[in-house]
């Protein structure tokens, strides 16, 4: 009992007395199992440096490989110094070898974690930013859709709206200027609005400019930050989302025989698209079954179609030979003013005989 | 300016800039930037975003203090201010950036100023300037309750800037958190609030929400997490007659974790008129996700999902469109180190008025090696578009890309890192049985010198040749760029990119000059 009670003593006595050393990373002090997070902004000259003080220790060498290569420390001014060079995001958990002059030797393992970040998060959700705007710029979907969680709201639609986007715009051009950023505390997640200029040019070359002003989410997944979800997204799968979608079929064109030799013409318009459409120019065109060649009769505009809804045009008369058949042909926004989803099903043509 | 607001800042400002006399150790931190840009626009200048010949300055700086008393009690306090010319970056000539005060105690902590809070999928997920009380109980409860203005900027909050803003809400809410069952069980209650500023639309909404949301760990391997909401959205709150609409959504998951397989899968059913006090939800909308990693033998990886949705769930539309993604990718290992890829990804959308029949097949491989010099990959993807509502877009995709890029010591601390890449891209339209060719070639290095010295140097070359050739464009562009840490926490950038697009129709061409020269300082 006694021997126990010595050991017991002897160890408690060990420990009180057990040197206490100092450790510092880059100016900061460590307490044994502490965790330090460090970005490219706290190196010294490009690197981590680690310090350690200890009075009794006359040499001391340090691993920053768990232990696979031991490095001899520099001894400045009463400690010993280590300089490390990080080459990208590392993880980086000090041991230490001490030796005093009387030959003794002791290992010490701090429990000290290193998590060294080449970039703020701030920095790398600007760098997301930029490759969403280049993946964009430069059509390309794979690149683009990976920046995404897989779990983002509607993800098949939002991924079909940026394959459309890539068909129907061509020459994109993006500006983004950030208006607010805000972070959780233990920044893993961040709301960014970023206000989003673009220009770009339809299928027939025509240019087109519009801008929007995004609530971006983010999240960090491992090392990378993705984007979990947007609102009030006018910009990214336009061409689905938020884009008018005239559309006018031949069933949708209305002949009516006035006279001998003279017709009424008329069309009803449907916008399938998600926005609304304004001053909408409707042209109606004839041509004989036996001619090459459309000749324009008139031109009617609608003034509004809502998302969803269809508008009937004003009608048009066209007076030609009795008995003659015609090519009669509706084309809905023929000068492309209205950027749409679809820019294809924005014709039609019926035959008719004139009475 | 509000007299109100101006005492609100004196006060923040007048806290972070006492409290370090105040109490003894305080912690504070600061870094100070200016930049100055220009910018020089040839050609037709109405085509670029940049000024045509223009020099701005821009100054950046924050205040971050913190200080731990009495034990574990913390006081902190952030604020970031801008002041800048250069429109492009930022509207106003003055701006507060960030700002916010703090508490933090072992019983819990208040906010006030700039907080990111999140409660839950479908109630509250809202950046806001306002107030937050966190009350925590030895880890077996939590009280949060918040009240804010959801808006980009603090001049948002007095100034008339409806036409560069988001729009402006009031936004508040409590959430309760309880870990139950020695924390396996986390069963959380919701309430969140969002009221739309009238100054800001011209239907302002006011939306509450309700939910329940939780999560139960069965064992290591198995973990259920649901969430139930009712939201009730008050429409045109300025009009006498506003109309409410209440509506639900439900999630339920169900995560497995098994040593060589997990498996992620989830239910969710958010109704047509549901909305959440953050708007990131999608409603209307039935899906059905299932996402999969299988860890085979001899290094074999199998990533497989299947998604499925379905909108119209009140079927008050005149249309039901349904979506399916299934698809699959497997890794394995070849000889000599090279790593490859097999991978098939198929999405369909339907409606049942026909007009929309969209079927996109893809179909990729790819190797990979790193050569310890240097990393390399080869990817071809092949795409196949099929429309049955719209023959134009029809179209067959092929497109391969090549890049190596490493990076390794000169000699001791001086270090090159580089990259070269090149993607060709050919998409063949069925009606038209035309071509559009696509290439971009993409090489940068950067060298990093033991005195912190940076250099770096990129250069693209994209190629566009559209068959409907009115738009196409050969666009290049250089970026240069020195940096280096002059002393400990003083450091300055100086960099030039140079943007040319060159179209079918010469009058469009234009080229963006752009210098910045930065100094950034830390204390």
């Amino acid at each position: 009992m006694f021997r126990k009670i010595c050991l017991i003593g002897l160890i408690i006595f060990s420990v009180s007395m057990a040197r206490a050393e100092d450790i510092s990373v880059n100016g900061r002090p460590a307490e044994n199992g502490a965790t330090l997070n460090l970005f490219a902004s706290d190196l010294e000259k490009g690197n981590i440096v680690l310090s350690l003080t200890d009075e009794q220790t006359d040499k001391t060498e340090i691993s920053v490989d768990q232990g696979k290569t031991w490095q001899k420390m520099d001894k400045k001014e009463g400690s010993f110094r280590y300089a490390y060079r990080p080459l990208g995001d590392e993880i980086i958990r000090p041991e230490f070898v001490l030796s005093d002059n009387k030959g003794g030797m002791r290992t010490l393992d701090p429990g000290i974690t290193i998590n060294y970040q080449a970039n703020t998060p701030e920095e790398n959700v600007a760098k997301l930013l930029d490759k969403l705007q280049s993946a964009y710029e430069s059509e390309n979907i794979d690149r683009f859709i990976r920046l995404f969680v897989l779990g983002y709201p509607d993800r098949i639609k939002f991924q079909e709206a940026i394959q459309q986007d890539f068909y129907n715009y061509r020459n994109i051009r993006l500006h983004p200027r950030i208006e607010s950023k805000t972070f959780n505390e233990d920044y893993t997640r961040a709301i960014w609005n970023v206000y989003w200029q673009r220009k770009y040019d339809n299928r027939s070359g025509t240019g087109y400019s519009d801008s929007a002003t995004i609530t971006m989410l983010f999240e960090r997944e491992g090392p990378d930050w993705l984007i979990i979800g947007m609102n009030n997204n006018a910009i990214f799968g336009s061409s689905l989302l938020t884009s008018p979608d005239l559309k006018v079929t031949a069933g949708d064109i209305n002949i009516t025989d006035v006279a001998a030799g003279q017709v009424s013409i008329s069309a009803a318009v449907h916008n399938i698209g998600l926005a609304s459409a304004s001053n909408v120019k409707v042209s109606f065109y004839q041509k004989l079954t036996t001619a090459s060649n459309f000749t324009l009769i008139d031109s009617k505009t609608i003034a509004s179609i809502n998302a969803g809804s269809s508008a009937n045009s004003a009608s048009v008369s066209f007076t030609a030979n009795s008995g003659a058949t015609y090519d009669f042909k509706i084309v809905v926004d023929p000068d492309y003013t209205i950027s749409e989803g679809e820019e294809s099903n924005n014709s039609a043509t019926l035959l008719h005989t004139m009475p | 300016m509000p007299r109100r607001f101006i005492i609100y800042i004196i006060f923040i400002v007048a806290c972070l800039l006492a409290a370090p006399f105040s109490i003894a150790e305080a912690e504070v931190s600061s870094v100070q930037s200016f930049s100055w840009n220009y910018y020089s626009v040839e050609g037709n200048e109405n085509n670029s975003f940049y000024p045509s010949d223009e020099s701005d300055y821009l100054y950046e700086g924050n205040f971050h203090y913190n200080n731990i008393f009495k034990g574990d009690n913390e006081f902190f306090g952030n604020i970031a201010y801008r002041s800048t010319d250069d429109k492009l970056i930022d509207s106003q000539s003055v701006s507060l950036e960030n700002m916010y005060l703090g508490i933090k105690s072992k019983a819990g902590e208040f906010l006030t100023g700039d907080f990111y809070s999140s409660f839950s999928e479908y109630s509250l997920s809202n950046a806001l300037k306002g107030l937050r009380l966190t009350l925590d109980a030895e880890k077996q409860s939590r009280l949060i309750i918040l009240a804010g203005f959801d808006t980009a900027k603090w001049e948002d909050l007095w100034e008339e800037r409806c036409d560069d803003s988001l729009n402006r809400r009031l936004v508040w809410g409590t959430r309760l958190e309880n870990n139950l069952l020695s924390n396996k069980l986390a069963l959380n209650f919701n309430y969140a609030g969002a009221r739309d500023d009238s100054a800001y639309v011209t239907t302002p909404l006011m939306t509450n929400i309700f939910s329940l949301d939780g999560k139960y760990n069965v064992n290591s391997f198995l973990v259920f997490s649901s969430e139930l909401a009712q939201s009730f959205v008050d429409q045109n709150i300025d009009q006498d007659d506003n109309n409410s609409k209440g509506d639900r959504a439900i999630k339920l998951a169900c995560d497995l974790n098994l040593k060589d397989y997990n498996l992620t899968s989830k239910y969710s059913r958010v109704g047509t008129n549901f909305a959440s006090a953050s708007g990131f939800v999608a409603s209307d909308l039935e899906a059905i996700t299932l996402d999969g990693i299988w860890y085979l033998p001899s290094k074999l990886r199998l990533t497989h999902y299947l998604h499925m949705d379905e909108d119209n769930l009140s079927k008050t539309k005149s249309t039901t469109t349904e979506q399916l993604n299934p698809g699959a990718r497997l890794d394995f290992s070849l000889f000599k180190d090279f790593s490859a890829f097999i991978s098939t990804d198929f999405r369909k959308r339907v409606s049942t008025d026909k007009n929309t029949d969209d079927k996109t097949y893809s179909y990729s491989t790819g190797l990979t090696r790193d050569f310890e010099a240097f990393y390399s990959y080869l990817n071809y993807t092949k795409t196949i578009v099929t429309s049955d509502a719209i023959s134009s877009r029809e179209r067959n995709s092929d497109t391969y890309s090549v890049g190596l890029d490493g990076s390794f010591d000169l000699e001791k601390d001086l270090r090159l890192a580089w990259n070269i890449s090149e993607n060709l891209s050919y998409e063949k339209y069925k009606e038209a049985a035309s071509s559009d060719f696509t290439s971009s070639t993409n090489t940068g290095i950067a060298l990093r010198f033991p005195s912190s010295l940076s250099l770096e140097a990129r250069a693209s070359f994209f190629d566009n040749n559209f068959y409907l050739n009115d738009t196409d464009s050969n666009n290049t562009q250089y970026y240069f760029m020195v940096s280096r840490q002059l002393k400990k926490d003083l450091s300055f950038n100086l960099s030039y990119e140079r943007r040319d697009y060159n179209f079918a129709s010469n009058e469009n061409n234009y080229a963006e000059n752009i210098t910045r020269a930065s100094f950034y300082c830390k204390f």
